[in-house]
């Protein structure tokens, strides 16, 4: 009973958060110095012609109304039309949602298979009292923009190793297994240094655990070292990761809109820095929207499971 | 059967226990009564195998002839209740699976038998509905009940010999019998041996045989229970026992002047989840002028929150609370929240006095530095932080703060609990001498009856 | 043990973040070339010891552009860390002070915007308002903001209930004395490691957004930008390895110092 309103409260704070998206999304569009109207007529502009393309779109209606025409014409997939392409956005996004929804996937599917064992690994060699320098070349491994990984991994991988063909690029409607090989060298980059940083995270939450008092009430029962970090402290540890990982899937999207460009990809995050390049809003408007729905919909998974790994977590918080 | 023979332990070149002696003979309770630092718990951590990195040790301590600091791997003969039971469980095991742990640690039961056993244990330590309370997470209970989880834990296997380190220090009073209780209960029943560490004489008395009292890593005396309280040798040992406030002071006893605090008909909430919960109704009494008003009640009772309504800084209560009082205070339980960690002790006792804006910077330093003595502390400790100095010293801060923020009125919420017992009866002197000089009104909060009862005129239960 | 490392961390930090901080103060001053100087005589020079980093497409020093970039990023990150965290600070300060319901509002709005890259962000204002270095500067000082404001919110939050903080409230200081001279103090160290590791962001965004061609423009110099221009000619490797490197840099020193502080801090 209390996890179906657990869950019922964080599908009303989900709709809440989306409608919140919306309405930036849609203010943002409004704020903009210049309209789009002028932008649109370009060379043919008229005041005549900008007050009837005006009326058309329906821009002398009060500012909630268009709202609502606005959301109820996006969620039923009328995005408008790009300022540039003179095509629907709808089409534009749907062509290049799968690329660079297979790069995120990819890139995450390595950041948890090497990051969690990684993390694990580093708290127990801490468990085990030694001194780890492994923990400063992480800290330099993150520190690498993924732009300047990219340019680098091409150059050795590429250039010199010759493992694959920079620029070659291999559509997902033609091939998908070239497609999906393509992109191995850009999922790579993009998960590098958050494998570095997950893997700190999943180090520092485990070896806070080393610390607490059960540790010792378990190292009194006689239990073995080996027992107490497998039975206690891996999953006490692990908890916080998933909440964590969560936000990296965030981190995620905004590497490969730059990786994307590095490897030339034409997904959703070179569309974007096109058409932020070139001030087409309507674009930039359904990607930002697009990508926070993504973010917001899989955290509020992460914390639907979450729900179900700690017991701790009730609806409301307790007395102080 | 538990032998410790001139046994000593450094960590690193801290010398922290210095040639002890302890018998433990069979079935008996021996406790070790010492304040903190006096490396109590450092001895029973020794017993368990369970000491910090760096442990350097010299002398034996054997368990029937058998030596257990060379034990290779802890078999559970001895076994470890710790004072935290909110933090010593498992947050994410079911309280029945961690007490199996060691059942399947140690023994070969099947699950069946296994899980009978712990049922019993359960029941054993008085949690009534034992078998929900297997399945049950540890933030699913209260303090009481984790304790008794620990303890059943640390019984499950029929230990030779149980160690209790400071088991009850964490809980309210009137669990802290019922766990004194069952201790006694499983002493007699099993005849197991048992450690008990405390820092409190007066709850040793009802349970121990002997008593070992330690301060500064040695044994400073020991003997039967009946030696040591009625017949104490060592200086120390008399300090301990009589760690009551000395000064005598004069019962008010007349209310005819007007109260200067109206309570009346006060209820205590708090909000979850947007949801009232009411957990104190109907409060009514009255303060008087220069009265020491000792304030008792259950922990959860609300007596803190109330102490804040009154001062105005807790907005969740209903009713009326009436004050003809212009400055307030309050000295905390904890001394070193109640002073800002990032301020010279001159920066806090000034404050005050800035804040006034009436006075000029000599007159600042003069008064403060009259106040400091006044307190007891020196003009060295002016450019300190609260962290360089000890509990006592922070207190005796607070108190200052206080006088040079001339209340009329102080609530003083636990003020000494956290305090070593020596300690304790130098701030309780303290603010019956300030109560005394300056006229003050003192609300007196605490859960121990005794110290109330000593201090107070008069005493109000919530 | 630990203390020990986490010492060597900020030493090294320490080092990093002062040489090139000095040397943005002497390129002031001081540069061993035109940075935007041509010479096509002079085109794809390996590193040597008149041109320290080599030379470009145009024979333009990488070395001077390098420093150019660097002044150019430093500046930038610098001016977002001040703007952000002033800003941040006080929204944070009065909303977790206040709490109720202004809290609620700013900090719903401002969850929903920290829960973005301040990539994203950025760029969708840089699409609002369009380029140019102030804006640039504006724009990331903006976007920094709410995550400024969301720590120092939790800091204020967390002290305001302190003891030592109730003491005061009964002394008679008031709200604002409250807020800046008793608990403000309290929050240096996270302030501080904030501002380090908002430095060290604001360094990534506009090195990413320079790359991606919305940041700075022509004819500042900048080191994301030299990156995508030099990917055009990959095999002179120098163009792209010595502004990465000190991209790097800069960016691991901050990090190596906000960590060493708050552990350090910790104890």
């Amino acid at each position: 009973m209390k996890s179906v309103l657990y869950i019922i409260r964080k599908i009303v704070s989900l709709i809440l958060t989306l409608l919140l998206v919306s309405v930036i999304a849609f203010f943002v569009y409004e704020i903009i110095p210049g309209d789009s109207v002028t932008s649109m007529l370009g060379t043919e502009y008229t005041e005549e012609r900008a007050e009837a393309l005006r009326e058309e779109l329906g821009y002398n209606k009060p500012i909630y109304e268009r709202y609502l025409i606005w959301l109820e014409n996006f969620v039923t997939g009328d995005m408008g039309e790009s300022v540039n392409y003179k095509m629907p956005v709808a089409d534009i996004i749907a062509d290049k949602l799968p690329v660079t929804l297979w790069l995120g996937l990819i890139s995450m599917l390595q950041i948890i298979i090497i990051s969690i064992p990684l993390g694990v690994w580093f708290a127990w060699r801490e468990h085990k009292g030694k001194g780890i320098f492994i923990e400063y070349f992480n800290q330099f491994v993150m520190s690498i923009p993924s732009f300047f990984l990219g340019i680098i991994i091409i150059y050795i991988f590429g250039n010199i190793l010759k493992l694959f063909t920079p620029g070659q690029y291999v559509d997902y409607k033609e091939n998908i297994v070239g497609f999906i090989l393509y992109l191995i060298p850009a999922t790579i980059t993009v998960a590098i240094s958050k494998i570095s940083m997950v893997a700190k995270f999943t180090r520092n939450s485990m070896v806070e655990q080393l610390q607490a008092d059960y540790v010792r009430t378990a190292r009194s029962k006689g239990a073995s070292e080996l027992r107490i970090f497998l039975h206690h402290i891996l999953r006490n540890g692990l908890t916080p990761v998933i909440t964590f990982l969560g936000m990296v899937v965030a981190e995620v999207m905004a590497g490969s809109i730059i990786v994307e460009q590095v490897f030339n990809i034409p997904g959703l995050g070179r569309t974007l820095v096109v058409a932020v390049g070139n001030r087409d809003l309507p674009i930039v408007q359904a990607i930002i929207v697009y990508m926070a729905a993504l973010v917001i919909i899989v955290n509020f998974f992460v914390d639907i499971v979450y729900k179900f790994i700690d017991p701790r977590i009730t609806i409301g918080m307790g007395r102080e | 059967m538990l032998n410790i023979k001139n046994f000593s332990m450094k960590i690193g070149n801290k010398q922290i226990i210095e040639n002890i002696n302890i018998d433990v003979n069979d079935g008996e309770i021996v406790a070790i009564v010492g304040e903190s630092g006096s490396g109590k718990t450092m001895t029973a951590l020794n017993v368990v195998g369970l000491t910090p990195p760096g442990t350097v040790v010299e002398g034996e301590i054997m368990l029937d002839g058998e030596s257990l600091l060379e034990r290779k791997k802890n078999d559970y003969s001895v076994s470890i209740v710790f004072q935290e039971p909110m933090t010593s469980l498992n947050p994410l095991m079911k309280a029945g699976e961690q007490i199996d742990e060691v059942l399947k640690l140690h023994t070969e039961l099947g699950r069946k038998e296994r899980y009978n056993k712990i049922i019993k244990m359960l029941k054993n330590v008085e949690l009534i509905r034992a078998k929900e309370i297997y399945n049950k997470y540890p933030h699913e209970l209260s303090g009481g009940m984790r304790q008794r989880i620990m303890i059943a834990m640390a019984m499950i296997n029929n230990p030779k010999l149980l160690i209790l380190d400071e088991p009850t220090t964490a809980l309210d009073p009137n669990v802290q019998e019922q766990i004194i209780e069952i201790i006694k209960k499983l002493n007699k029943q099993e005849k197991t041996s048992m450690i008990f560490i405390s820092h409190d004489l007066n709850i040793v008395k009802n349970i121990a045989n002997k008593i070992v009292v330690m301060n500064e890593g040695r044994i400073v005396e020991s003997g039967t229970k009946d030696e040591v309280v009625r017949t104490p040798k060592h200086e120390y040992t008399i300090k301990l026992l009589n760690a009551m406030p000395k000064g005598k002071k004069m019962r008010r006893t007349s209310n005819d002047d007007s109260p200067m605090i109206m309570i009346s008909d006060v209820d205590l909430y708090y909000y979850e989840n947007r949801k009232k919960n009411i957990y104190n109704t109907s409060i009514d009494f009255n303060v008087y002028r220069g009265e020491i008003l000792g304030l008792v009640g259950r922990s959860g009772a609300g007596k803190t929150s109330l102490a804040k309504a009154i001062l105005g800084i807790n907005k969740n209560y209903s009713g009326k609370i009436i004050k003809n009082v212009n400055r307030c205070a309050m000295v905390f339980q904890d001394p070193l929240s109640s002073l800002n960690p990032v301020r010279t002790i001159r920066w806090i006792l000034s404050e005050p006095l800035k804040v006034q804006k009436k006075y000029t910077k000599e007159e600042i330093n003069m008064e403060i530095k009259r106040i400091i003595n006044e307190v007891g502390l020196e003009e060295e400790h002016f450019d300190r932080y609260p962290s360089e100095l000890s509990g006592g010293q922070r207190q005796r801060v607070c108190i200052a703060l206080a006088l040079l923020s001339e209340a009329e009125f102080i609530v003083a919420d636990e003020p000494v609990s956290a305090l070593d017992v020596t300690v304790q009866a130098q701030i309780l002197d303290l603010l019956l001498n300030v109560q005394k000089e300056y006229g003050i009104t003192i609300m007196f909060i605490s859960h121990d009856l005794r110290v109330v009862e000593k201090i107070c005129d008069r005493i109000i239960e919530i | 043990m630990n203390r020990k490392k986490y010492k060597i961390g900020l030493v090294f930090g320490i080092i990093i973040t002062l040489v090139l901080l000095v040397t943005v103060i002497v390129s002031f001053f001081y540069l061993p070339y035109d940075p935007d100087e041509m010479n096509v005589t002079q085109k794809f020079q390996a590193p040597s010891a008149e041109h320290w980093f080599g030379t470009d497409n145009f024979g333009r020093d990488v070395f001077s552009r390098t420093v150019e970039g660097l002044k150019t990023t430093f500046l930038v990150a610098l001016f977002t860390v001040i703007i952000g965290s002033f800003i941040g600070t006080l929204v944070g300060a009065v909303t977790g002070y206040f709490g109720g319901i202004i809290d609620e509002v700013i900090m719903r709005i401002n969850d929903v915007l920290a829960s973005f890259p301040s990539m994203l962000v950025a760029m969708v204002m840089v699409c609002i308002l369009g380029r140019g270095p102030v804006k640039l500067v504006l724009i990331m000082g903006v976007v920094f903001i709410p995550s400024f404001a969301r720590v120092m919110r939790g800091e204020f939050m967390k002290l305001k209930n302190r003891d030592f903080i109730l003491s005061a409230r009964l002394i008679g200081c008031s709200h604002w004395r409250i807020m800046f001279s008793h608990i403000f103090p309290n929050t240096l160290h996270t302030l501080l490691s904030s501002v380090a590791i908002g430095f060290n962001n604001a360094v990534l965004v506009e090195a990413s957004l320079s790359y991606l061609g919305i940041g700075v423009q022509p004819p500042h110099a900048s080191l994301g930008r030299m990156l995508s221009e030099a990917q055009g000619y990959f095999s002179y490797i120098w163009c792209v390895l010595f502004p990465g490197l000190v991209m790097v840099l800069m960016i691991l020193g901050c990090v190596l110092l906000s960590e060493s502080v708050v552990r350090l801090k910790r104890r």
